[in-house]
């Protein structure tokens, strides 16, 4: 009897050390207790499944876009995990909503030295080429799309990423995601859609053929498809080679007198002259759709504003529009078009 | 009478389906007329009494109402393009929502489970908060070229003023504990200092506008419940090398900001970052009301971070300047005020408490859910 109960005893024991554990290494630490699930549940297929989603229709029309496929490139475009030790994801630059941070980085594909700034990718399907220089303006645009991001992301190993690259299928879906971001549409509009009283001045400088920016920006303000891009690329005056590739930029960089000195190379300085290294000196002519949204403005970001855009601060004078006789209301009111674009 | 019951029948399976159509028809992506089946949860918040949960739905277009005790869905009501944030009146009976891509406010009797009144505000609406008395609703506006949060007077449901802040692209605000005083973060494009705007809320003026230096992607604010803090989650870009010099910590690194609210007061940019245990894009943030932790959705690495906000406040309180300076790529550092890492689903963008800070709630929005995390206790 005794020896039932001891035996009982301890195999209660064993059984409540075993329970114990489990219990105790959660006591006082946060932890997940309930999941409310408010739609659909969803998860990712794993890094090496195929892509089981049904075939898809984009490649030969713009929409319909099969959602599953745009979803998950829209997750990828999210996910630090793709990164060196989870430190950021596209839309750390790109950010969520396919806008730009405006910071230029120098990611050594195009030669190193060739600052550039983060594109605004809203809209991008419209108008490939995606690249400043041009450099993938292959007419077919998914083509343009694919190798664009390729180039960054896919075929240089681990260039940007620093980690695994992204499968065919995984590039696809991530594709398939940035062609499903539309243009937002300008704010600075009238309620009916109509152009303010400024911009309707503004516009009628800017389809001034002496001043000719509707040369390169051919469109109709009225016209809501209208790209105002002649998707070629031109010189406006903004390529840095030789001596002229000493430039202010917009963002810190690493000062390398300060380094000399013992001084925080990253410390205060924040427009001191770089070098930059343009292999070329003509560049994409961007679309201005939400061009008051896709700040900073040229291929390096040296045009913080619009009306630097305009100015004759930023570029050559006069090759970027000839806008050197115009006054300050007349740039003004091309700023003012140009936001409502 | 079985005519009368036959027709009723009828009547409510024809709305049953209705309804059931429309639910299925809803939803659009990141303000695309993309259409998906994911609401994509992008915030939740709680009423004043912690009983009432409110998702925002980004890409469902609408609000999910949540019976927090019950955990079980109690309504789903449609509001304008892209939703991203909410904030229940101080008496529980009004839900004003901010429509990013319409540029507008919902106004929503939640008994009703109606939307009463749509305020046009400023370009690109993507938070909302109250004041102290409720008396005004705060709509942070923030368009890459604009710079205004728009002030709803709560009683008239109507737009009445704005605070102009020093940048454009204003992200979010925090009301001080006293109730006094704004902190806004303008997450301005281009700018490699992005800043803090503090305001004197009874005026409108702008009394101290700091720089956080190297920083983006400001994306939460929040103060500390003694009102001696402002907490700001943030990205620090490394763009002055060229990529291939980057090595740990050199492309992007990941911080909360912690500023000290006095006039010119310290800035540290805390990490949140580990060797080989990174914290990519940092969201949205919650602070226990006791001021022992502060809880942060980190969106691209899928978890909830909890940090013990008293050893990161005597970091910066007791530090120069300069050595603040130095510490925000230590990632050593992060281990001494660690508390713990939750993970949660997939996309945590919006983190809140319940009123007592027992509970958190995280906006999953790949995984269309929200988790319900017990914070840790003594």
């Amino acid at each position: 009897m005794k020896k039932a109960f001891l035996f009982g005893l301890i195999a209660g024991l064993c059984l409540i050390g075993a329970s114990a554990p489990m219990d105790m290494a959660g006591a006082g630490e946060a932890k997940v207790i309930a999941t409310i699930q408010t739609g659909p549940e969803w998860e990712p297929l794993e890094r090496g499944e195929p892509l089981t989603v049904p075939e898809v229709h984009y490649r030969v029309k713009h929409s319909p876009y099969k959602s599953e496929l745009v979803r998950y490139g829209q997750f990828i475009f999210n996910e630090a995990s793709w990164t060196l030790q989870g430190e950021y994801s596209c839309a750390s630059c790109h950010y969520e909503r396919g806008q730009t941070t405006g910071l230029i980085w120098d990611l050594g594909d195009e030669g190193w030295g060739s600052w550039k700034n983060v594109k605004y990718i809203r809209g991008g399907r419209y108008l490939p080429p995606f690249r400043h220089e041009g450099f993938t303006g292959h007419p077919d645009e998914i083509v343009g799309a694919a190798s664009s991001i390729d180039r960054v992301c896919g075929r240089d190993p681990g260039f940007v990423f620093r980690s695994e690259n992204f499968s065919p299928e995984r590039l696809e879906a991530l594709i398939a995601y940035i062609r499903s971001l539309e243009f937002t549409g300008s704010p600075f509009r009238n309620e009916d859609g109509s152009l303010t009283a400024a911009a309707q001045r503004g516009w009628k400088v800017f389809s001034d053929t002496k001043v000719g920016c509707i040369e390169c920006h051919p469109g109709d303000p009225k016209n809501p498809r209208a790209l105002f891009s002649d998707a070629q690329t031109h010189d406006v005056g903004t390529g840095r080679v030789g001596k002229d590739g000493f430039r202010t930029t917009p963002g810190a960089v690493f000062n390398t007198t300060a380094l000399e000195a013992g001084v925080d190379p990253y410390g205060e300085e924040y427009d001191v002259p770089i070098i930059g290294l343009d292999l070329v000196k003509e560049f994409d002519t961007p679309t201005l759709r939400d061009i008051y949204a896709s700040g900073t403005y040229f291929h390096d970001g040296s045009a913080q504003t619009l009306m630097s855009t305009i100015d004759n601060t930023t570029n050559t004078m006069d090759m970027h529009g000839v806008t050197s006789h115009l006054s300050e209301s007349q740039l003004q009111d091309l700023v003012e078009f140009m936001k409502a674009l | 009478m079985k005519k009368k019951a036959l027709l009723w029948s009828i009547l409510g399976a024809g709305l049953i389906s209705l309804v059931l159509a429309q639910s299925s028809n809803a939803g659009f992506i990141q303000g695309t007329r993309v259409r998906t089946d994911n609401p994509s949860p992008f915030h939740v918040t709680t009423s004043p009494d912690g009983k009432l949960l409110v998702v925002t739905n980004q890409s469902g277009h609408s609000v999910t109402l949540i019976n927090a005790q019950t955990k079980k869905i109690i309504g789903e009501i449609a509001v304008e393009v892209q939703p991203e944030a909410s904030v229940v009146s101080r008496d529980g009976r009004t839900l004003y929502v901010c429509n990013a891509e319409s540029d507008n406010v919902s106004v929503i009797d939640i008994g009703g489970k109606s939307v009463k009144k749509t305020i046009k505000v400023g370009d690109w609406p993507c938070s909302v908060k109250l004041s102290k008395d409720g008396s005004k609703a705060y709509v942070v506006c923030s368009g890459n070229m604009w710079n205004s949060v728009d002030i709803i007077d709560t009683s008239k449901n109507e737009k009445v003023g704005e605070i102009k802040t020093s940048h454009y692209g204003p992200r979010d605000i925090a009301i001080s504990p006293d109730g006094k005083t704004g902190a806004i973060i303008n997450d301005s494009v281009g700018s490699i200092n992005r800043t803090v705007d503090f305001v004197d809320l009874a005026s409108g003026r702008i009394t101290e506008t700091r720089p956080i230096h190297g920083s983006a992607n400001l994306r939460g604010v929040a103060y500390t419940p003694d009102g001696a803090f402002v907490l700001v989650t943030m990205e620090q870009p490394k763009n002055w090398l060229p990529v291939c010099e980057a090595e740990n910590a050199q492309i992007f690194s990941n911080n909360l900001a912690v500023l000290e609210t006095k006039p010119g007061g310290k800035v540290a940019c805390m990490p949140l970052d580990e060797h080989n245990n990174y914290d990519g894009n940092p969201y949205g943030l919650a602070v226990d009301p006791g001021g022992k932790y502060v809880y942060i959705g980190i969106r691209s690495m899928h978890r909830v971070t909890i940090l013990d906000l008293a050893k990161m406040t005597d970091i910066v309180v007791s530090s120069p300047q300069e050595e603040l300076d130095d510490l925000k790529n230590d990632l050593t550092l992060m281990v001494d005020y660690l508390v713990q890492r939750v993970n949660v689903g997939l996309g945590p963008s919006s983190v809140c408490l319940s009123p007592d800070g027992k509970t958190l709630y995280a906006a999953n929005y790949f995984s269309n859910s929200v988790s319900v995390i017990s914070t840790p206790t003594d």
